[in-house]
């Protein structure tokens, strides 16, 4: 049921597209021609978008970019995948080498306005933090002073960084490297002492890449809101209904299949609880 | 009055045939002024494209973003004291302080250790010539990024922790955060400023960066290989000659070597070292690469933040430019101190 809902909505997504066909955007219309969409997605963040063993990719953010795909084409495989990182992808964006950028950015005022770009809605919230090696002994983030920081560059959390040292007046030396599986190396290594990112960056970091995972702990201070969404370029309002509405009908569905899988019996009683949802179509 | 007589009887003459198209000068002109407006037209249409889609995105642009400020800490400054607080435009100038000084110490020892291996391969010893074959062989043919990526991971994978740093002499400390060592103090003229390890790091004293040595020696190292081959090939293209006949002087081989080989050589080497040297320059921008914060990876932080890759592009493209300039112009003149010698020899 969860299936047929999901594609129902996208369905009803499909509609507005054509329905607007008397002036279409000028992203769908050469996403359609093309045959495929171009997603802007991050070189490779578990849980986000990462390529499996099999080099299909998967995550949240991966996802979105099928479903929008499904929306244009109902073929969610009619995609192709685009790496990028923190330095390229609003580049990327801008010049429309990607139709859509699906690569946990976060949403600022900056990225805003003075970029060029729209932020279509939110699919993660996430905050900042902290990860140091247990054997420091560190509990708090207010014990960093002098610490050597591992980040990446054009980021938020390089800002955010700056910003919690100063308001505390703590120093520190950044060690700014711009692909992930390097910064990652670095602080593996020992270059830094802590590792700075989103929180789910950090678990993931932890899961996928620490020889031993419980030598790692992360501070438990998260230092800013960083709010994850899909980003398109001004200019095409079309576009930015296609996307916004499959966002929207992702974050139905999940409702959806979050209110059956808890046990609630699948019957008249779940039908009834389905029809008093409010509409939002 | 009977000048102005002659001259306007030759002109009147010769208007009737000025212009001809039979005439080279004529088409020579007329091909000129249609390439010259080919390439204004295209520049014209490139510029107004950009600045059309530039308004259309709603993108800033202008440079007025330098004054703003720049929100983030850059990991080791060169003679300039730089916080978060400060503009972009102190952010560019510290990197593009750490561009110069990678650059122009890697050009200096490049030289140094290039001309020994040159000289090297020419040598009669066969040990010496094979091992200098190999070095220039093995060096020249691997990236130079894949060269930095190595350099940088052997310093960081095997110097020990700062809590664990080896210490040869009393206040040197060699670890994984750099090679720490006393300067004559920022705190107290004319007193030692020892390093001393505090809570993570070591603080006092002078730093070099695990970053800024896996750059020097990477980028020294490539460049020596190449200046090596440049030295020996410019060698060899001295007459074999002057060789015979400096040696039937009685002149030793070293004395052969700095009165009448190298002078000639150098003239030959000059010109392809500068093409080297402004290599060198520009492979500094490989730093993004390993953390080094160079000027690239400044304004790639900052076109990040601001949207303004246009700006950002040509700023670097600026500074590079005249870098370059500078470098080859100082070796032209030198160039021409050895080309006057010799034609006066």
């Amino acid at each position: 049921m969860l299936v047929r809902t999901t594609l129902w909505m996208e369905a009803l997504v499909l509609l507005l597209v054509v329905a607007e066909g008397a002036h279409a955007g000028a992203t769908a219309d050469s996403a359609l021609k093309k045959g495929f969409l171009q997603c802007g997605v991050n070189t490779g963040l578990a849980g986000f978008s990462q390529p499996d063993s099999n080099g299909e990719w998967r995550g949240i953010d991966v996802d979105l970019c099928r479903a929008v795909a499904a929306a244009l084409f109902g073929d969610a495989r009619k995609i192709r995948f685009t790496p990028l990182t923190a330095q390229q992808r609003f580049t990327a964006l801008q010049s429309g080498e990607v139709d859509i950028l699906s690569r946990n950015t976060t949403w600022t005022l900056t990225r805003d306005t003075s970029l060029g770009l729209n932020f279509v809605g939110i699919n993660f919230y996430d905050g900042q933090g902290f990860m140091v090696t247990k054997k420091r002994n560190v509990k708090s983030a207010k014990q960093l002073d002098g610490a050597a920081v591992c980040v990446q560059p054009g980021t938020t959390t390089e800002l955010n960084l700056a910003d919690y040292f100063r308001a505390n007046n703590m120093k520190f030396k950044p060690v700014v490297i711009e692909k992930l599986e390097e910064v990652l190396n670095a602080y593996f290594a020992g270059r830094c002492d802590v590792y700075t990112t989103d929180v789910s960056g950090l678990v993931a970091a932890r899961i996928s890449r620490a020889a031993n995972p419980a030598d790692h702990v992360i501070l438990p201070e998260v230092i800013s809101k960083e709010p994850f969404g899909p980003v398109v370029r001004h200019g095409d309002d079309q576009w930015f209904d296609v996307v916004r509405w499959t966002l929207f009908a992702m974050i139905e569905a999940e409702e959806i299949a979050a209110s059956t899988s808890f046990g609630i019996v699948a019957d008249s009683c779940t039908r009834r609880r389905y029809a008093d949802r409010p509409r939002t179509f | 009055m009977p000048f102005e007589f002659y001259r306007s009887v030759c002109t009147a003459g010769a208007s009737k045939v000025t212009w001809s198209w039979s005439l080279p000068r004529v088409r020579s002109i007329v091909y000129q002024a249609v390439v010259v407006a080919a390439v204004g037209l295209g520049a014209w249409y490139f510029i107004s494209n950009a600045v059309e889609n530039l308004v259309a995105r709603r993108i800033a642009s202008g440079f007025g973003f330098l004054l703003r400020e720049a929100g983030f800490e850059i990991g080791e400054t060169t003679f300039l004291s730089y916080h978060a607080g400060d503009t972009y435009l102190k952010a560019l100038a510290v990197g593009l302080f750490n561009t110069l000084r990678v650059a122009a110490l890697a050009i200096i020892f490049s030289t140094v250790l290039g001309v020994s291996i040159g000289l090297a391969r020419l040598s009669l010893n066969w040990l010496l010539a094979k091992l200098a074959a190999i070095y220039v062989e093995v060096i020249r043919n691997v990236p130079l990024v894949v060269q930095l990526f190595f350099w940088y991971a052997l310093i960081t994978e095997s110097l020990p922790a700062p809590s664990e740093a080896l210490s040869p002499v009393t206040g040197v400390f060699l670890s994984n955060r750099g090679f720490a060592f006393p300067i004559f103090g920022s705190v107290t003229p004319l007193a030692l400023d020892y390093p001393v390890l505090r809570g993570f790091n070591f603080s006092g004293g002078g730093l070099l960066s695990p970053e800024f040595a896996a750059m020097f020696l990477g980028l020294t190292l490539y460049t020596a290989a190449f200046i090596a081959e440049i030295v020996r090939g410019g060698i060899s293209a001295v007459d074999r000659g002057q060789f015979e006949a400096a040696y039937s002087l009685g002149l030793s081989h070293r004395q052969v070597m700095r009165f009448i080989v190298l002078p000639q050589a150098l003239r030959v080497i000059v010109p392809p070292t500068t093409s080297q040297y402004l290599n060198c320059t520009k492979n500094s921008s490989l730093a993004v690469a390993i953390g080094y914060p160079d000027l690239v990876s400044i304004v790639n932080t900052t076109i990040n933040q601001t949207g303004q890759a246009i700006e950002g592009i040509s700023i670097i493209m600026l500074v590079y430019l005249t870098i370059s300039l500078a470098i080859s112009g100082f070796m032209n003149w030198y160039n021409r101190r050895f080309a006057l010698r010799g034609s006066k020899a």
